[in-house]
C-alpha cells in the first residue's frame, strides 16, 4: 500500500496529467481505505473550482479590494499622456 | 454609449486608468507581490492597449481584452525572471532541475511516522472533511476571498505555478516552460502549492466556520 505522502502526490499529479495504469490502481486502493487522502482529493477539486470562479467572474482580484495607489495612477496617466 | 464602447480618446488617460487600473493592478499583484512591478505591468499593458484601442473587435469585454494583453506581459516577465534565475552564472542550485526548496520545510509538518508506517498524515495537520461541496463553497464570495488571501501568502514560485495552471489554464508542460523548470519540478511546485493552500484554508476559513 502506498503512503499518504505518495497518494497525495498522485492526486496532484492526476490533476495535471493522466496517471499511469499502475499509479491509478495504487491510488484507488489507497483511497478505498484512507478517508483523509479522500479529503485532500476533494480539496484539490475545491481549489480548482474556486479558481474557475475567479477566472469566470468579474469580482475584483485580490479578494480584499486592493486599490492602486493614487500616486501610481498619476504616474501612469502622465506616461500615457506623453505617449499620445 | 457605454464605457466599454467608448474610444480611448473619449475616456482619456485619466478615464482609462480610473476605470481599469485597479483591476489590472490587482491582477498583476497576484503574480508579483510588489507594487512597483504591478505598476509597471499596468503601465505597459495600457500603453500597448492604447496603441490598438480601436482594433478591439468587441468579442469579449474590454476588461477581458486588457487582461489578455497583461497576461502576455506577465508570461514574458515570468520567463525572463526565471531565465535569469537559471543561467549558468547563477549556479547549479538554480538550474531547471535543481530541487525545489520552496515549501519543503512545511511538508515535514504534514507527514510523519505514525502507526509504525512512514509518510502518513500527522493527525494535527491532516486534511479534515469540508462539509460543503466544492460547488457550494465557491458560491461564497468570502470563501473566494479567503482562497485569494492564502494564495497571496504562498512562496512566489509556488503561487505563480498554481496561477498559471489553475487561473490561466496552462498545461503542466507550459507551466514548466514559463517558469524555466523541469516538468518534474513543475509538478512539485503545483503539489506543494495545493498542500499549503489546503492547510491555509483549513486554519483560516474552516476552523473559523466550524
Amino acid at each position: 500500500m502506498i503512503s499518504c505522502k505518495r497518494a497525495t502526490e498522485l492526486i496532484s499529479k492526476g490533476a495535471d496529467t493522466p496517471l499511469a495504469f499502475r499509479e491509478k490502481i495504487a491510488l484507488k486502493l489507497h483511497l478505498s481505505v484512507c478517508d483523509v487522502c479522500s479529503y485532500f482529493e476533494r480539496s484539490v477539486a475545491t481549489l480548482r473550482a474556486a479558481m474557475r470562479r475567479v477566472r469566470a467572474g468579474d469580482a475584483d482580484p485580490g479578494g480584499d479590494e486592493q486599490v492602486m495607489p493614487d500616486a501610481a495612477k498619476r504616474r501612469i496617466v502622465d506616461r500615457l499622456k506623453r505617449d499620445q | 454609449m457605454g464605457r466599454e464602447q467608448q474610444p480611448a480618446e473619449d475616456l482619456g488617460p485619466e478615464g482609462v486608468v480610473e476605470h481599469y487600473g485597479d483591476y489590472l493592478y490587482c491582477y498583476a499583484l497576484r503574480y508579483f507581490r510588489d507594487s512597483a512591478t504591478a505598476e509597471d505591468l499596468v503601465q505597459e499593458t495600457l500603453l500597448a492597449a492604447l496603441k490598438c484601442w480601436g482594433s478591439f473587435a468587441g468579442g469579449s469585454s474590454r476588461k477581458t481584452w486588457l487582461v489578455s494583453i497583461m497576461r502576455h506581459k506577465i508570461f514574458d516577465l515570468l520567463r525572463s525572471r526565471s531565465r535569469e534565475r537559471s543561467t549558468p552564472a547563477a549556479g547549479a542550485e538554480h538550474s531547471a532541475d535543481a530541487p525545489i526548496t520552496e515549501g519543503a520545510s512545511e511538508l515535514n509538518l504534514f507527514f510523519g511516522a505514525a502507526y509504525g508506517h512512514d509518510d502518513h498524515w500527522l493527525d494535527e495537520r491532516a486534511p479534515r472533511e469540508w462539509a460543503q461541496s466544492p460547488e457550494e463553497l465557491v458560491e461564497q464570495r468570502q470563501f473566494i476571498a479567503a482562497v485569494e488571501r492564502c494564495l497571496a501568502g504562498l512562496p512566489a514560485r509556488l503561487r505563480q505555478a498554481f496561477l498559471l495552471r489553475e487561473l490561466e489554464g496552462c498545461s503542466a508542460e507550459d507551466v514548466a516552460e514559463r517558469l524555466s523548470v523541469s516538468q518534474g519540478n513543475a509538478r512539485v511546485l503545483l503539489h506543494r502549492a495545493r498542500l499549503l493552500l489546503r492547510d491555509c484554508l483549513e486554519y483560516s476559513w474552516f476552523a473559523a466556520t466550524r
